[in-house]
């Protein structure tokens, strides 16, 4: 087989049935599976490795995704214990905490007016009185605070008032995921321990063999096995590239506790507050809220994080376990190499500030799929761009996670301060910021189209932290004064509008899970 | 239309006469009206039949249209109903069924303004001496019984219809009076996609006995005008 080069690729085996594993199985059985292509494409689970499943925030793509692949928004919400989720709220990002007066901003999902008329330097000008960035030139802030939910019950599935993603039980999410990709997608399912990956000399894997499924051949295989990259890494020698100096937190204590009475309130967003050497993630599901310290073991003890923990849990923590995870944060030298594709764990990992892991996995998955090569010759530049466009996903990614920590005015622990220092920041968030110092930032500043994080996320999150844009230099070029006011006001009024017809987050939920939303 | 139920009993209700009326002056501020299946052929002889959303649970519910504003019904003057057909829903009253409280699957059978109902001197008694309920209220009964099993038939109508994705959103611009209107949040059946229904999915409507009710509501768009030439009377 190995010496007809420009074979048609026929086969395609993703090892690991974790989330990453079935987000790639569903984009590529997608892309792929049809009566004219004779394309398998098939996953290989292993029955007794545990997955990392902690993964519960998405960002808005997930909902294209989801609805991409013909999943029931409705079904997807029932099964898999969704929440919705439409930003996330930093609390004590900024400065100093002062006991029993956190501050906060929120970074919501909703695109910030800047469209027909760049609202941020009107905002800076101070038109908007003392309104915050994100209630300026969004509803989404107000709408959070108020505890309210994206849609009414008779907006339509995939349909929002306001943009919004999910938080889920990854557990049933790939549950969830199993059954599209295997029922509907005619994706194979195998389950099997892979005992050992055989490499030919051409560098190619030719085959892995199971321990129950006998060997298993394939064009194309997709490494899916989390850290251990057992493919990429262990079989090919993928370096793992560390990204330790830049994002500290290597470590991550998660927890799962009930709501202190079953009717409490859902919030509609992440909870994210910062700690002395990190900072904890709070989600609301339906029945329980999972809750995490991310933290840099240079900079606490284990022992001290957790204590942290329950500090900022109270009472509910009581008498349940915390489980920690050991994290690998940075990226493989080649995502794809040969023709082996990590995605998932095995391709890299940041501290989940921003919902990155699944937000990454689906991207990639996506990615993958789309431009997934036909013929073997042609694996080479796809693999050469796939690799390419995957390393500017990861330090456009990087790069904005350590915003969040540099632009911070803490001072109060080394953690805070370090993260400040110029050799920790990437060199093209340096020159940014310094720019920015002078300028607001335009979308020329973000040129790669394929980027997670945009120009409207960058908005959010140095102006919710009151980055010291001057703009006195380009002032004049800024004339719309009264054009910005109007805005201003509409946004206000659209504000009060969304704050009367929004139900409230649970009542929303309960009436999904009764009636269900409809298609149209 | 909010007016107190009461439960039916035999003790307190002894006395109450019903007179039979031919107008329905607690439709009068209705500007829709809910319909079963069962009435899509009639109805749409004289009005719109539409989908609209019912706004506490999103399901779709089909619907007489009776006027253009909410607290507005052409078809009902002060003295009369102005046409023929009624919508079965209104005809039950002062009846309804509601769900009692210890199981909501179980109704019985309530009564609504039993104070104004109290003051009538001639009518058809719901009791008779010995507190056995009379022939005109199980006939009444009866009808409610059989509307709530045709209700469960057109949740099912309605369902196959939101299924087959068969509803869409759209709407309806009239000029009245010179000033152009929009009805919103009504909901039809697009007829293209209706057209280009796998084969096996239009026997389906067929073998249920709903293309006759699906081709009514289409229809009936065109009874738009006619709402209009009442309301400029």
């Amino acid at each position: 087989m190995a010496e007809n080069t420009n074979r048609t690729i026929k086969k395609v085996v993703i090892v690991g049935g974790g989330t990453a594993g079935w987000l790639a199985a569903n984009h590529l059985g997608k892309q792929l599976i049809n009566e004219h292509s004779g394309v398998e494409v098939c996953l290989i689970e292993s029955p007794n490795i545990p997955t990392i499943g902690v993964g519960e925030g998405t960002v808005p793509l997930m909902r294209q995704t989801l609805q991409e692949l013909g999943i029931s928004e409705t079904e997807f919400i029932r099964e898999c214990d969704v929440t919705f989720k439409q930003g996330i709220k930093f609390v004590d990002w900024v400065d100093n905490p002062v006991a029993n007066k956190p501050s906060y901003y929120h970074h919501v999902f909703d695109y910030p007016n800047i469209t027909e008329l760049d609202l941020t330097p009107y905002w800076l000008d101070g038109l908007a009185g003392d309104k915050s960035y994100a209630d300026a030139l969004s509803i989404q802030g107000a709408v959070c605070d108020a505890g309210l939910a994206p849609k009414l019950i008779t907006t339509p599935e995939y349909q929002g008032l306001t943009a919004y993603a999910y938080h889920l039980d990854a557990g049933k999410f790939a549950a969830i995921l199993t059954k599209n990709a295997t029922k509907k997608l005619g994706v194979k399912h195998i389950f099997a321990d892979v005992l050992k990956v055989n490499v030919a000399e051409s560098g190619d894997i030719t085959s892995v063999t199971t321990d129950s499924a006998g060997e298993i051949a394939a064009d194309i295989f997709v490494d899916c096995t989390g850290f251990k990259a057992l493919l990429i890494g262990e079989a090919l020698g993928s370096k793992f590239i560390s990204k330790q100096n830049t994002l500290f937190a290597d470590h991550a204590l998660a927890i799962q506790v009930p709501y202190d009475e079953p009717a409490a309130p859902i919030p509609s967003y992440t909870i994210s507050t910062a700690q002395q050497a990190g900072w904890i993630w709070d989600i609301g599901l339906n029945e329980r809220r999972g809750i995490g310290h991310v933290y840099s073991s240079a900079h606490t003890s284990h022992e001290q994080a957790e204590q942290d923990l329950r500090q900022y849990i109270g009472p509910a923590a009581e008498g349940i376990d915390a489980r920690l995870i050991p994290m690998n944060i940075g990226y493989r030298e080649l995502f794809w190499k040969n023709n082996c594709v990590a995605i998932g764990l095995s391709q890299g990992f940041v501290e989940p500030l921003e919902a990155t892991g699944l937000l990454v996995f689906d991207a990639t998955s996506k990615m993958l799929a789309t431009q997934f090569p036909a013929k073997h010759d042609d694996i080479a530049t796809v693999a050469k761009q796939f690799n390419r466009n995957v390393q500017a996903t990861w330090d456009n990614v990087i790069s904005f996670v350590k915003m969040h920590y540099c632009l911070s005015k803490r001072d109060d622990s080394a953690f805070w301060l370090d993260n400040r220092d110029k050799n920790s920041i990437p060199d093209t968030l340096l020159e940014q910021l310094e720019l920015w110092r002078n300028y607001v930032p335009t979308q020329y500043d973000f040129s790669n189209r394929f980027d997670i994080f945009n120009r409207e996320n960058f908005l959010y999150v140095m102006y919710g932290m009151h980055y010291p844009t001057q703009i006195d230099a380009i002032k004049s070029r800024f004339q719309e004064d009264e054009v910005a006011k109007q805005h201003f006001k509409m946004m206000a009024q659209r504000t009060q509008g969304a704050l009367a017809n929004l139900p409230l987050h649970r009542e929303l939920l309960l009436k999904i899970a009764r009636y269900g939303l409809q298609k149209r | 239309m909010t007016s107190s139920i009461s439960p039916l009993n035999a003790q307190l209700h002894k006395e109450l006469k019903i007179q039979e009326k031919h107008h329905y002056p607690h439709t009068k501020g209705q500007h829709i009206l809910p319909v079963l299946v069962h009435e899509f052929a009639e109805a749409s002889a004289e009005m719109p039949v539409v989908f609209v959303k019912n706004t506490e649970t999103g399901q779709f519910q089909p619907v007489v249209i009776l006027g253009f504003q909410s607290g507005e019904n052409v078809f009902c003057s002060d003295e009369q109903w102005l046409i023929n057909y009624v919508p079965a829903i209104a005809t039950h009253y002062p009846f309804a069924l509601v769900a009692s409280e210890d199981n909501p699957q179980q109704f019985q059978l309530g009564i609504k303004d039993v104070e104004v109902l109290a003051k009538n001197t001639e009518g058809e008694l719901l009791f008779d001496q010995n507190g056995a309920e009379t022939a005109y209220l199980e006939k009444r009964k009866n009808t409610l019984g059989q509307y709530y099993e045709n209700s469960l038939i057109t949740e099912g109508f309605v369902k196959l219809l939101a299924d087959k994705d068969l509803l869409e959103e759209q709407t309806l611009s009239l000029t009245l009076k010179g000033d152009k209107i929009d009805m919103n949040g009504i909901y039809l059946v697009n007829q293209e996609k209706l057209q280009s229904l796998p084969a096996e999915d239009f026997l389906l409507l067929r073998s249920k006995n709903y293309l006759l009710p699906i081709y009514s509501h289409i229809n009936s768009l065109r009874q738009i005008q006619k709402l209009v030439a009442l309301k400029q009377k």
